[in-house]
């Protein structure tokens, strides 16, 4: 009873009682996720399931929360659960249950009773007397009742198909349809967040602790709708374009292996994947960790078992190739990754003189091989196949050898002196110099390294070509390369133009100028600008640089236009991350009698990095995705056969006039195609086969601004260790 | 200061130190001195201030303070909050330039040189007059940065790419003066082998004798500090006094102390400052602590006021 015994200081959870509560709670949950995945289109609610329709097994559910809610109110109240609820369920509950009951009998009456305008009189009385039965009856009544009559009632309704799947709503006045598929799972979401919210309240026994446990689920709920909001817009995007996108891909399994397994490695190093020894939300990401870990290596297996088997995979127009051949690129890239990630631990200094030695031989070794790419990049010739390959293999025999010697000898019997064999740590970074050398002749003089099955080789061994090729026409071969390019160049040019000039005026309003009227007037124009249409950016692009920058639309142009829209948000976070460096790292430096520009140079600018970096990520998402702007100062065509040859065109020209040096770059002042550009240009086409075109195209630009976050989120988190570690 | 003393002694005067403004305080002379002015020390006022007064906007924060503080010894400043002592530290080299309602009138003489005269070069000052805070500050570098931070700014030691790059990379250099440093502030065994990590990851004790080492790699011939062990734990404020006590056989120290216990235990002469801005004794610390001249000080330590 609850009235007739104190509260246990230590609760020892688990009463039939609080099993029964978590139960409800965990069904609500569960049925909110299905209701939600309904309203995705994952779970059907229009079918049949072993002959009984879905609305039916959402209509049980829901009527059974209902009745489970209820029976926690009346446990509470009158059987043997100890709980301490309050004496009221508070204004807030009372409030929110009127007007849900107002509405629901209102809608219920006007419309399937169907009673006139007099519905409404009725149902604002019920609501009242309901609101009224919240604040009056104890919290464990309170709270539950009105809950689980009105959870029990949609239940009924569904059940008894008063709402089915092929009804719907059409309110007066509008030419709105509401189908039932859409009205059961939102109602369904609704309900359950009321029984869940209850339940969560009586397992911690109502009172305070109680309505903060029904709060924690309510927000927990909440954040898990905003969430799947958002995984299912990126799935949506992902379901209708990834097919496009990997159309005719064909890859080499050697090169696949080569950078799953860089990335299983960079995700072991970085990340924790021990759920065991991690607490709270750590456990979660470890857990998820470990899982994608597991994923990775059993991948990585998979394309071994590929290249050992010499079975070529191939579904839904990908090929996987059974070489064992890894593409300079692709090697670089792993190569380069793993030389980072190693770059603490690989150090080793041996006290003896023949580990000096051996030390010394490997270092050589490296040295030769870099000199014998270096010749054949000057001469241009192939001088030394079997130089280059004997030494790669050469040192992975060492490798190889010394890592058994490594493994068999014991750690705790080498003594000082025993310092010959070098630790496995820094022999697997002389073969990953190695590997990165060879990778490095190949990519830079063109000639392969090794055997024809297992080797690296210049290109060939991923062809993707929705990536790497134009737009070849109507119905043939899509792609998007051009236009990836266009984009790519527009971000860096923007970012490289802002974030200077940003960071620059930070600097100047935080440090030199003094809090006035003028940074105020400063402040307030920043964020207006940065708050105005993109269109009106475009607009003065196009009537003010593009007649200064060679009278055409441009890349130049479209840099400087998106770099506008940067400079504003970038300043703002620059300056707030500027304003939160703490004064007494001045005044340090300051007493030390360093002047105030080397302060900010050395002290000020570094700790506010991250935040620099935080403003450009969130610019970078928005201008990259910028279409407005780019139609009047881009305005190439939309489907362009080559990329922006931005690289191969700077011209460096030495003349006799000021500056002497002339630089110019033709690409840039040229038209061109960008991904959000062309996105709409093919949707506005109206060409249905190729929608799934701009599916694809949607999808490769989530893809380019998600490896711009990737990027900036990598160099934020550099700056962060640097300050705190 | 007198004529006699100048002329006499230049053993302290560094050959650089051209003077900036040789004012003789002839008037001052004159003015009539309370009794315990009479406080004299051996040798040579590092720092001679006469008259100061400071004004925060309306506020008079300091008034009419004149004191002599003989070089390496450690003189304490006492008193209740609020009475001026920090002001009056942070005048001796001039970071209250930093604080823009802030105005200073008066003289203060550094070895003899005018510290707020025109042509004073700050820089210079603030090497000479080091600076140790109240919460420890380092900054959020590495523990090999921050002692080196100062000498690298002032371009002491030639350091980074460039200077690798032109093979005039300073390295060996820092590495002594890292060491010396850390040495001379007690710290140098606890993070000898873990220099490259980052110095918000010590200790509070620790990050205070960081801070006293990095004020220590500019070579100051005077240190000031305004209460560095209030913020700290009993162990740790035991460290940070022998530093101080040790410090003073190579140094000047200024320190501004709440606790009286300690400015007896660790300081050679003692400043007692009271509300209103006033330097109300000044003298030898058994002296100000056993016989004080004035009534209020004696009220102030034995507890009856502040």
């Amino acid at each position: 009873m609850s009235d007739s015994y104190r509260t246990q200081l230590v609760d020892t959870k688990g009463t039939s009682y609080e099993q029964f509560a978590i139960g409800v709670t965990v069904a609500s949950f569960v049925a909110f996720v299905l209701a939600a995945g309904t309203l995705f289109g994952w779970v059907p609610v229009a079918g049949e399931i072993s002959g009984v329709p879905g609305a039916t097994y959402f209509g049980v559910g829901v009527l059974g929360l209902g009745v489970a809610t209820g029976a926690l109110g009346a446990f509470s109240r009158w059987g043997e659960a100890q709980t301490t609820p309050s004496r009221s369920a508070g204004l807030v509950v009372g409030v929110v249950h009127a007007s849900i009951w107002t509405v629901a009998v209102g809608l219920f009456l006007r419309y399937t009773i169907g009673i006139g305008s007099v519905s409404w009189l009725l149902a604002v009385a019920v609501g009242v007397g309901v609101g009224y039965f919240a604040l009056a009856l104890p919290e464990d009544l309170g709270a539950t009742a009105p809950t689980a009559v009105f959870v029990a009632f949609l239940g009924l309704l569904f059940v008894t198909g008063l709402i089915s799947p092929s009804w719907a709503w059409q309110p007066n006045g509008t030419n709105a349809t509401i189908p039932g598929t859409l009205v059961i799972p939102l109602l369904t979401m609704g309900g359950v967040l009321m029984t869940g919210w209850a339940s969560a309240s009586a397992y911690e026994g109502f009172g305070t602790r109680g309505r903060q446990n029904g709060a924690f689920v309510l927000i927990s709920l909440v954040v898990l709708l905003t969430l799947s909001v958002l995984v299912f817009l990126l799935a949506f995007v992902f379901e209708r374009g990834i097919m496009v996108v990997l159309e005719n891909l064909t890859l080499s399994a050697g090169t696949v292996t080569v950078l799953l397994a860089t990335a299983l490695f960079a995700l072991l190093r970085t990340a924790t994947v021990r759920p065991t020894v991690a607490n709270g939300t750590d456990r979660v990401a470890a857990f998820v960790n470990l899982t994608v870990a597991s994923l990775l290596a059993l991948a990585t297996l998979g394309f071994v078992l590929v290249i050992g088997t010499n079975l070529s995979i191939s579904a839904a127009s990908i090929t996987v190739e059974p070489t064992a051949v890894v593409g300079a690129v692709p090697g670089l890239i792993a190569g380069g990754v793993v030389f980072g990630l190693t770059r603490e631990s690989g150090e080793w200094r041996p006290e003896s003189g023949r580990g000096r030695s051996i030390r010394r031989a490997f270092r050589a070794a490296l040295l030769v091989a870099g000199g014998i790419g270096v010749l054949e990049l000057v001469a241009g010739l192939e001088l030394a196949v079997a130089g280059i390959g004997a030494v790669s293999v050469l040192l992975g025999g060492v490798v190889v050898a010394a890592l058994l010697v490594a493994a068999v000898r014991p750690t705790d019997e080498r003594t000082e002196s025993d310092q010959v064999i070098p630790p496995v740590s820094w022999l697997g970074r002389v073969a990953v110099t190695a590997f990165l050398l060879a990778c490095l002749r190949v990519f830079a003089t063109g000639f392969p390294v090794g055997l024809d099955q297992a080797g690296i080789v210049a290109s060939g061994t991923i062809d993707w070509p929705f990536i790497t090729n134009p737009s070849q026409g109507l119905g043939i071969q899509p792609g998007v390369m051009p236009a990836m390019f266009g984009t790519i160049w527009i971000v860096i040019g923007a970012v490289t133009f802002a974030v200077p000039l940003a960071v620059g005026s930070a600097v100047f309003l935080t440090e030199y100028a003094e809090d006035s009227i003028f940074t105020r007037a400063v402040d307030i124009a920043t964020n207006g600008l940065w708050s105005t249409p993109s269109i009106v950016f475009g607009l003065f692009g196009l009537a003010f640089i593009v007649p200064r920058f060679g009278n055409t639309p441009s890349i130049l142009a479209a840099q400087l236009v998106l770099g506008f829209m940067l400079l504003p948000l970038v300043l703002i976070t620059s300056r707030e991350a500027m304003k939160s460096v703490p004064d007494e790292y001045r005044d340090a430096s300051a007493a030390l009698g360093v002047s105030k520009w080397q302060t900010i140079r050395s002290v000020v600018v570094p700790a506010s990095m991250p935040g620099v970096i935080t403003g450009v990520i969130l610019g970078v998402g928005r201008i990259a995705g910028e279409t407005a702007p780019l139609l009047l100062v881009l305005n190439g065509p939309a489907f362009p056969n080559s990329g922006p040859k931005v690289l191969s065109s700077f011209l460096v020209r030495i003349g006799a006039d000021p500056p002497f040096i002339h630089v110019s770059n033709p690409a840039l002042m040229e038209r061109a195609s960008a991904l959000p550009y062309q996105l709409y240009a093919v949707i506005t086409a109206g060409v249905g086969a190729e929608q799934s075109f701009g599916w694809g195209t949607a999808l490769v630009l989530l893809g380019v601004v998600l490896g711009f976050f990737l990027l900036s989120i990598a160099t934020r988190r550099y700056f962060r260790r640097k300050l705190h570690q | 200061m007198t004529e006699s003393v100048t002329t006499t002694t230049d053993g302290s005067i560094e050959s650089e130190q051209t003077t900036v403004d040789e004012r003789t305080s002839a008037e001052s002379e004159e003015q009539t001195k309370p009794e315990w002015r009479e406080y004299s020390f051996a040798g040579e006022p590092v720092l001679s201030v006469e008259d100061l007064n400071v004004w925060y906007g309306d506020d008079h924060a300091l008034k009419d303070i004149s004191i002599e503080i003989p070089e390496q010894s450690v003189t304490a400043l006492i008193g209740p909050s609020g009475c001026g002592k920090s002001t009056f530290l942070r005048c001796l080299n001039r970071m209250n330039d930093r604080i823009k309602e802030a105005r200073v009138e008066g003289t203060v003489e550094f070895n003899g040189q005018d510290i707020y005269a025109d042509a004073a070069n700050l820089v210079e000052l603030r090497k000479r007059v080091g600076m140790v805070f109240q919460h420890p500050n380092p900054f959020p570098k590495s523990i090999r940065e921050n002692v080196a931070y100062g000498p690298r700014k002032h371009g002491d030691l030639n350091r980074g790419l460039v200077a690798r790059l032109l093979g005039q990379d300073e390295k060996e250099a820092e590495d002594e003066l890292v060491e010396q440093c850390l040495r001379d502030a007690a710290l140098w065994e606890e993070v000898s082998d873990r220099l490259e990590d980052n110095a918000l990851g010590l200790s509070g004790g620790q990050q205070q004798r960081l801070c006293i080492a990095r004020c220590l790699a500019v070579d100051p011939e005077v240190i000031l500090m305004d209460e560095p062990a209030s913020a700290l734990d009993p162990i740790a404020t035991a460290k940070i006094e022998d530093l101080i006590e040790s410090l003073a056989e190579e140094y000047t120290v200024v320190i501004v102390t709440h606790n009286m216990q300690q400015a007896a235990r660790i300081s050679d002469q003692t400043a007692v400052f009271l509300t209103g801005g006033e330097l109300v004794e000044y003298g030898d610390t058994d002296q100000v602590f056993e016989n004080p001249q004035s009534q209020r000080v004696e009220d102030y330590i034995t507890g009856k006021f502040g």
